[in-house]
């Protein structure tokens, strides 16, 4: 008995040393402080990667939207079949349940991003730091940024601010309209206490917030503000249109020119930071160029037959476009962005000419690779093996042409300086010209093969609704494949009319539009079920 | 145990010896044999009313002195006392007790008389067949113990077979504590020599096994290793040789075969076929050569994958024992290859048990075993896994390019589906390699009659050292290596102190107390490097690789502290009333919280003691037993749940905010969320049984009936989106609620003549309900799930009612985006008009309604043919397997499919019930359905044994004591009408029962021999 005691009594006395063990590797909630603000800002920048567990997670609910394009009549799934990520095949053809993964991905990114902004909100309203006004902005134009992604994909959504719990939030407790009016608010105040310059070039200054301000403001017609802010960006000097088209796709031009608001990418950690959105979307390349791409995001006929121009070098408005497909043997005039924006067969892609080879389901996706996400597959930047053609490039959630194009097309919704809305197009439309170069690398461009034609807006004939006509149309193929089109038809109102027309048309080529329709019902995203159902009946 | 009381029994004989000194003495001698005719080893020879007696030595023989005309009693352990006459040169058979009461059953920290149990109890029997491919001794447990549910994995070394013990007591971790000598563990048993265990008992109620408190709610498995014994040098060695076969594999499309049936597909689809094998013509027409040249194909990729393997098993043990002490040595090595070429699992392992008495007052042991296992496993239940791969890999493509190297389906069939033979080749130098170290040393004193003090010390120790090589599948690959190293180390020091005591041979009372303390650590590394100049073995080490380098770690801990006690009085061998108490702290709960205590009240009744209790033939015993008891479970995955943690890192919480295109600042994100209130789960279980026994004892009987309520079950509520990324926090929110009963029958035949037989059978039951789960959901899960008010892991999706046969019949059914004629018809639960989310329900159950394990073991003079069967009855797989088989709009578009799609739904072949074949799936037919579910009961035979002893005469020729050979055919046949590989898919999430493509299950032939000297 006694060894018992002895053990009893020892046992005792080591007890309440022996069962007090702390988390190793990790910090607990109450050491949060002064030191982890900055650490806190970093992984709420690292939302925009929309990279927070899995891959699938990235690229079926991608911040770059670019699944919100192949439900548009820009672009298609891609892949090896239709039954491949059968989740965007259904967003194609505008099937959609509450099911579909990329409801889930989506909403789950916006709101992990969301919540991480809020954490550093929280360690900075509780540190003892100087300038908090400077930093709670630059935290307030990420929200804004995740808001307006989920106020113009879903249906309703719950909005909260970092003072409030979550866990208690409706998704009707605010009209689409009242969050807009917040989003707004939020960036009102970072353009006002946010510098001019950061030393970091990925986070945000004042003109990141002025422009998304447009944005927002061009989301709900707003146009004297889309004016105000466009110029607040246009008027800094801090940006310019690229020189050449092709500069979007290369490392040098990251955070140059017209890189306003970039998601920045990178290598870092054995590529756990490229972008992951596109990671689907490079093309399949004979020859192993970009590795085994997978192919996905492929431009669609009808946006190639987008780019005719004609003998002025102007695209067709009025309906009056030859009714051939462009093709590798189509003797029109094409706009030389189409060869930047997606591959075409018999055309240099990157310096490499492009084959029927490189088209991974010819028979069901036909052969426009989207491009604007790859780099020179020569360049020391590109990742060799998987993930295929992944590079450091960044992504530009907001660029310059597209403030550009936002204030002219505000201008002609107003009916006022007409002039200078022409002209602001015209820029842009300059920058195409220039940019038909065959030397300038990696070549994209075969002016031999090819005839390239761009040409600027007259003076004459310039009325407001042939106005809206050309700056809408400059939008679409400016910013082809970069996730805008779906949300600027939503926003004209012609979303289900443009898409059921495209889908009833391209059903000839592409026979799994067969059928499709899409009603006004379906155009915002329902909140993922799974949601629903854990949400106490406080989402519908 | 029972062999250290044959050591105990044996030093008292001895003790006796001495004082013997009277005259009218006369020699008793002579054999005593078993059934069979082998000598028993160790049988007690007692002269009727003296304390003076004898035990059998090695070959059966025994020799005692004893007053003329004297009777001798003699009794073993599982075999029916007798007494005869003494005389010389007396030849003894025991007949086999059906339930032998003297049993001593290890329980709790000390041993008890079967006949004084008052809790349910289940004994393995070490005697009936067992696996002799496998290494592991779960899958030569599984259907032998009532109410103990094992699931085995088919992959070499079956490191993932799972036990439950009485179903499911929870929805976390439902692994039973083992207690392997005394010392605690939850380590898998693969590495453990099953040629060293003695004894194996399961604690399934509450009342025996709460004892072990917090970690017991889930049952309590003791496992008792081998002693030395039989007072003289004994040599054993065993080996065997058993060929695995393949059992079953899927009937795939052929080459043309598919061509035609994708063809169809895609006509069907409306879609102008085309396919880089098949070209673009009206009908296909098969490539000859592939693009790169090489010849096309028709392979059958399951027999380029699989392929029978041998396992060798040699064990071989060194024992004696004396009254000073007993010591065994043993040694072991299982070779086991795996079908799947490349895969195997060796181990090597040792033992050394020993015990030594210093003096009458203090004893010293240990038992020890050090065990070193590799094993090289593959990707299964995985859709990416070799068994999927190779079921679903085109035929089209070969194995090999026209250069000699592997073909490549990534740039062949532009199909991101490997080839499965290069897989397995390219991972031909991997290794996980693992050792573990488990033992104990004790040291007990008895100070006074009655009372024993105890202290015992465990330590295990168990290490992996991995090393995977990724070597190129295709030139733009890029090769990299990584490696783990990891340990984790548990110390137990338990100190005893056990007091029995005898009030006038009428009130006997058995005290326990005592002290646990545990403490846990692991501790981890991993290294990473890419790019390497050559891929070959050697060459592949970190310091030569030149590319990115990574590296990670971290360590972790728990610890448990205990205290004890226990109390059983036994009036007259007619009533049995047991008392525990146990109280735990753990590391794992926030201070304030962190202690509980489990209580257990128990009771028996032995009825056929009582003097009103009739003497009769027919019933021999007779004994009721109620008992209740609560036990908890911290089966949480964190060891810190109660912290809210932050956590550094360079994933995917940093960022690029320099804009350097290549470094990340270190972001801070939310790791996890603690919870302070935490506390243990709690699982009340209440039993009634009987144990019976009849005919003389060749009948027994065992009967339980439990009810057992899980409280404050640990859940993770799921979180909403809005709360941020791990914001998940373990709660104790749910209850559970499992009923069920077992029966166990046990029966031994007389001899009849050269003849007997013996059988057992056991049935069990248990029905299981979710009562609840938390405040924030009535369900969690996707296509299966946990539902408030259904057994754990219902399948849950929408009801498919056929195919639609006409357009008339597809115009009147619901709004079904995609249906057509021929495809599948979703039935509108709600009636609302809209196949959607409302119309799924719940489609099927993966827990069986009844478990049963069937031994016959029948005896003819030196034979023994032995069987045994097992099944599970009503329970349903989630066969997601059927996807890639039946449908063309699965997996990729160079993927292959069952050879039962050519008799798919078409106009002309209206009768089948396999949908339309098409290569889109505008009808959302992979949503989950009753498609997807069968019935998976099945029937079993596992084992099919004969065995031959040699006789006495061969033996002495041999200078041997006993040798017998022996042929055993696994998994004989199994009746089912499960139409994938096999029935016995592993337990998944919720104890679903879902067949992703598991490793193929082996048909297996041994032969083996058994030498004793």
């Amino acid at each position: 008995m006694g060894m018992a005691v002895v053990g009893l009594s020892m046992g005792t006395v080591a007890c309440s040393d022996m069962l007090d063990l702390k988390p190793q590797g990790q910090i607990t909630g109450e050491q949060i402080d002064t030191t982890a603000v900055s650490a806190l800002m970093a992984s709420a920048y690292a939302g925009l990667e929309c990279h927070f567990f899995g891959n699938n997670e990235s690229f079926a609910g991608p911040i770059t939207n670019w699944v919100m394009d192949v439900r548009s009549d820009d672009a298609y799934k891609g892949g090896g079949g239709v039954s491949m990520e059968a989740n965007i095949h259904q967003l194609e053809v505008n099937n959609i349940n509450a099911d579909n993964a990329t409801c889930l991905f989506k909403w789950e990114n916006n709101y992990y991003a969301i919540s991480r902004v809020h954490k550093a909100m929280n360690a900075i309203e509780n540190s003892n730091l100087q300038d908090k006004a400077a930093l709670l902005s630059e935290l307030k134009t990420l929200r804004a940024w995740f808001y307006f992604d989920l106020n113009r994909v879903f249906k309703n959504i719950a909005y909260f601010d970092e003072t409030e719990d979550p866990n208690s939030k409706t998704t009707s407790e605010f009209t689409k309209a009242e969050i807009y009016d917040k989003i707004k608010q939020d960036l009102k105040d970072a353009y006002a206490n946010l510098p001019e310059t950061q030393t970091q070039a990925g986070r945000f200054n004042k003109y990141v917030a002025a422009a998304l301000m447009a944005k927002v403001c061009a989301q709900t017609s707003d146009w004297a503000d889309v004016i105000t802010y466009s110029d607040a960006v246009i008027n800094s000097g801090k940006y310019a249109l690229y020189d050449n088209y092709g500069d979007m796709s290369k490392l040098a031009f990251n955070n140059k020119k017209e890189a306003i608001l970039a998601i920045q990418f990178s290598t870092a950690n054995n590529n756990a930071h490229i972008n992951y959105n596109n990671l689907l979307n490079t093309t399949y390349s004979d020859g192993n160029l970009f590795g085994n791409g997978d192919d996905f995001f492929l431009g669609s006929q009808n946006l190639v037959n987008a780019f005719k121009t004609d003998d002025n070098g102007l695209p067709y408005l009025n309906g009056n476009a030859p009714t051939e497909n462009v093709s590798e043997t189509y003797e029109g005039n094409v706009d030389p962005r189409l060869d930047f924006t997606v591959g075409r067969i018999g055309f240099p892609f990157r310096g490499h000419l492009y084959t029927k080879g490189w088209c991974r389901a010819y028979d069901v996706y036909g052969e426009y690779s989207g491009k604007k996400g790859l780099i020179d597959p020569s360049s020391a930047d590109m990742v060799q093996g998987f993930p295929w053609g992944a590079s450091g490039l960044n992504f530009n959630l907001i660029r310059y042409a597209d403030i550009l194009l936002l204030k002219a097309e505000a201008e002609v919704e107003l009916s006022q300086n007409m002039d200078d809305a022409r002209s602001l197009v015209n820029q842009v439309r300059q920058k195409a010209a220039r940019s038909v170069d065959a030397q300038y690398t990696p070549v994209d461009l075969d002016p031999n093969k090819a005839f390239y034609a761009v040409g600027l807006f007259p003076a004459t004939g310039w009325t407001q609704d042939y106005a809206r006509k050309a700056v809408r149309m400059e939008r679409r193929l400016e910013l082809a494949m970069e996730g805008n089109r779906w949300f600027d038809l939503v926003r004209w109102g012609n979303a289900v009319s443009t898409v059921n027309d495209y889908m009833k048309s391209e059903a000839k080529l592409r026979t799994y539009y067969d059928g499709a329709t899409l009603s006004e019902d379906e155009v915002y995203l329902p909140v993922p079920v799974s949601e629903v159902d854990n949400s106490h009946g406080l989402y519908k | 145990m029972d062999n250290l009381k044959k050591v105990f029994l044996s030093f008292m004989f001895f003790m006796m010896v001495c004082g013997v000194a009277n005259a009218q003495k006369s020699i008793a001698s002579g054999t005593i044999s078993d059934g069979s005719g082998a000598g028993v080893i160790g049988a007690t020879v007692m002269e009727k009313s003296s304390a003076n007696g004898t035990v059998t030595d090695m070959d059966g023989n025994f020799k005692l002195e004893v007053s003329r005309g004297a009777t001798l009693v003699i009794s073993y352990i599982g075999y029916q006392t007798i007494e005869l006459p003494a005389s010389a040169g007396m030849k003894v058979t025991l007949k086999e007790n059906a339930n032998d009461l003297n049993e001593v059953i290890v329980t709790g920290y000390t041993t008890q008389r079967k006949a004084d149990l008052t809790g349910a109890v289940s004994v393995m029997d070490m005697k009936g067949t067992m696996s002799e491919a496998d290494p592991n001794m779960l899958s030569s447990m599984q259907g032998k113990l009532a109410g103990v549910e094992i699931v085995t994995d088919a992959a070499p070394g079956s490191g993932s077979s799972s036990i439950r013990v009485r179903g499911m007591s929870t929805i976390n971790g439902n692994d039973p504590l083992y207690i392997i000598d005394g010392v605690a563990t939850t380590e898998n048993l693969n590495s453990l020599n099953p040629a060293d265990i003695e004894s194996i008992q399961v604690l399934k109620d509450a009342s025996s096994a709460s004892i072990y408190g917090s970690r017991a709610a889930n049952g309590v498995i003791i496992i008792t290793t081998k002693k030395g014994k039989g007072n003289r040098l004994t040599v054993n060695v065993n080996y065997s040789a058993s060929l695995q076969t393949v059992a079953k594999t899927y009937d795939m499309l052929n080459a043309q075969q598919w061509g035609e049936a994708y063809w169809t597909a895609n006509k069907n689809a409306g879609i102008k076929p085309s396919h880089p094998f098949y070209g673009s013509g009206d009908t296909p027409q098969l490539v000859s050569t592939l693009s790169d040249g090489t010849p096309v194909a028709d392979t059958n990729w399951q027999d380029e994958v699989y392929s029978s393997a041998w396992t060798h098993n040699l064990s071989a043990s060194v024992q004696n024992s004396s009254e000073r002490g007993s010591m065994l040595f043993s040694g072991n090595y299982i070779n086991q290859d795996g079908l799947m070429n490349e895969t195997f699992f060796r181990r090597y392992s040792v033992r050394v048990n020993s015990d030594y008495n210093i003096s009458k007052y203090v004893k010293v042991g240990e038992n020890l075993m050090v065990s070193q296992w590799s094993n090289r496993g593959y990707g299964t239940q995985d859709d990416r896994g070799i068994p999927y791969t190779a079921m679903r890999q085109h035929p089209a493509i070969p194995v090999y390019a026209a250069d000699g190297t592997f073909a490549n389906p990534m740039t062949l069939a532009a199909s991101d589906i490997a080839n499965p033979v290069q897989v397995l080749y390219n991972g031909r130098d991997n290794d996980n390699a693992s050792w573990r170290i488990f033992g104990n040393g004790y040291l007990e004193v008895y100070p006074v009659k009655g009372l024993t003090l105890k202290s015992n010390l465990g330590y295990e120790h168990v290490q992996f050292n991995n090393k995977t090589l990724n070597r190129k599948t295709q030139s733009s690959d890029v090769t990299s290596m990584s490696r783990a190293f990891g340990e984790g180390d548990t110390w137990t020091w338990t100190n005893t102190a056990n007091y029995i005591l005898d009030l006038n041979d009428k009130h006997h009372f058995n005290f326990l107390f005592g002290t646990e303390a545990i403490k846990y650590r692991y501790d981890n590394i991993s290294a990473f490097r890419n790019q390497y100049a050559f891929e070959d073995v050697d060459y592949m080490q970190l310091d030569a690789g030149e590319g990115t380098q990574t590296n990670g770690g971290g360590q972790s801990e728990w610890a448990l502290f205990s205290l004890f006690g226990k109390v059983d009085y036994n009036f007259m061998d007619r009533y049995l009333l047991s008392a525990t108490l146990r109280r735990d702290q753990t590391s794992r709960l926030y201070k304030d919280n962190n202690s509980g205590i489990f209580p257990a009240f128990s009771a028996a009744w032995r009825i056929s003691e009582e003097k009103f209790f009739p003497k009769n033939k027919v019933v021999n015993d007779l004994k009721l037993r109620v008992a209740w008891g609560q036990n908890g479970n911290s089966a949480i995955s964190n060891n810190y749940a109660s912290y809210t943690t932050y956590a550094y890192d360079q994933g995917n919480g940093a960022y690029d905010l320099n804009g350097t295109n290549n470094q990340t600042v270190a972001g801070l994100k939310a790791a996890a969320t603690g919870n302070k209130d935490l506390k243990w789960e709690t699982t009340t279980q209440t039993n009634i049984g009987f144990d019976a026994s009849f005919f003389d004892q060749t009948l027994s009987l065992t009967f339980d009936y439990y009810w057992k309520n899980t409280h404050d079950m640990l859940t993770v509520p799921p979180t909403l989106a809005v709360a941020g990324e791990n914001a998940a926090m373990w709660m104790n929110t749910g209850d559970m609620e499992n009923h069920g009963w077992e029966l166990n029958l046990g029966y031994h035949s007389p001899q009849y003549g050269d003849f007997s037989w013996n059988g057992s059978l056991n049935v069990s039951q248990y029905k299981n309900k979710v009562k609840k789960l938390n405040d924030f959901v009535t369900t969690i899960g996707g296509d299966y799930r946990l539902i408030e008010g259904q057994p754990m892991g219902v399948y849950y999706g929408y009801v498919y009612d056929g195919l639609f046969q006409t357009e008339e019949q597809v115009a009147n059914h619901a709004t079904q985006e995609g249906k057509g004629v021929g495809r599948m018809i979703f039935r509108d639960l709600d009636g609302n008009g809209t196949i959607d989310e409302a119309d799924r329900t719940i489609l099927g159950d993966p827990n069986p309604d009844l478990s049963l394990g069937l031994n016959l073991d029948l005896n003819y003079k030196n034979w023994t043919l032995s069987t045994f069967f097992s099944g599970e009855f009503g329970f349903d797989i989630y066969n997601t397997t059927k996807r890639q088989l039946l449908f063309m709009s699965y997996g990729g578009t160079s993927t292959n499919r069952s050879a039962d799609i050519l008799n798919a739904w078409s106009t002309t072949n209206t009768s089948s019930t396999i949908p339309a074949l098409s290569v889109v799936d505008n009808n959302n037919e992979m949503r989950m359905s009753n498609c997807y579910l069968e019935d998976g009961s099945y029937l079993k035979m596992k084992y099919i044994k004969l065995a031959y002893r040699f006789p006495a005469s061969t033996l002495k020729a041999l200078h041997a004591t006993a040798l017998s050979i022996y042929g055993q055919m696994e998994n004989v046949f199994t009746i089912t009408g499960y139409d994938g590989l096999d029935p016995e898919v592993p337990l998944s999430s919720y104890g679903s029962r879902i067949d992703i493509g598991p490793y193929p299950r082996s048909r297996t032939f041994t032969l083996g021999v058994n030498l004793t000297f």
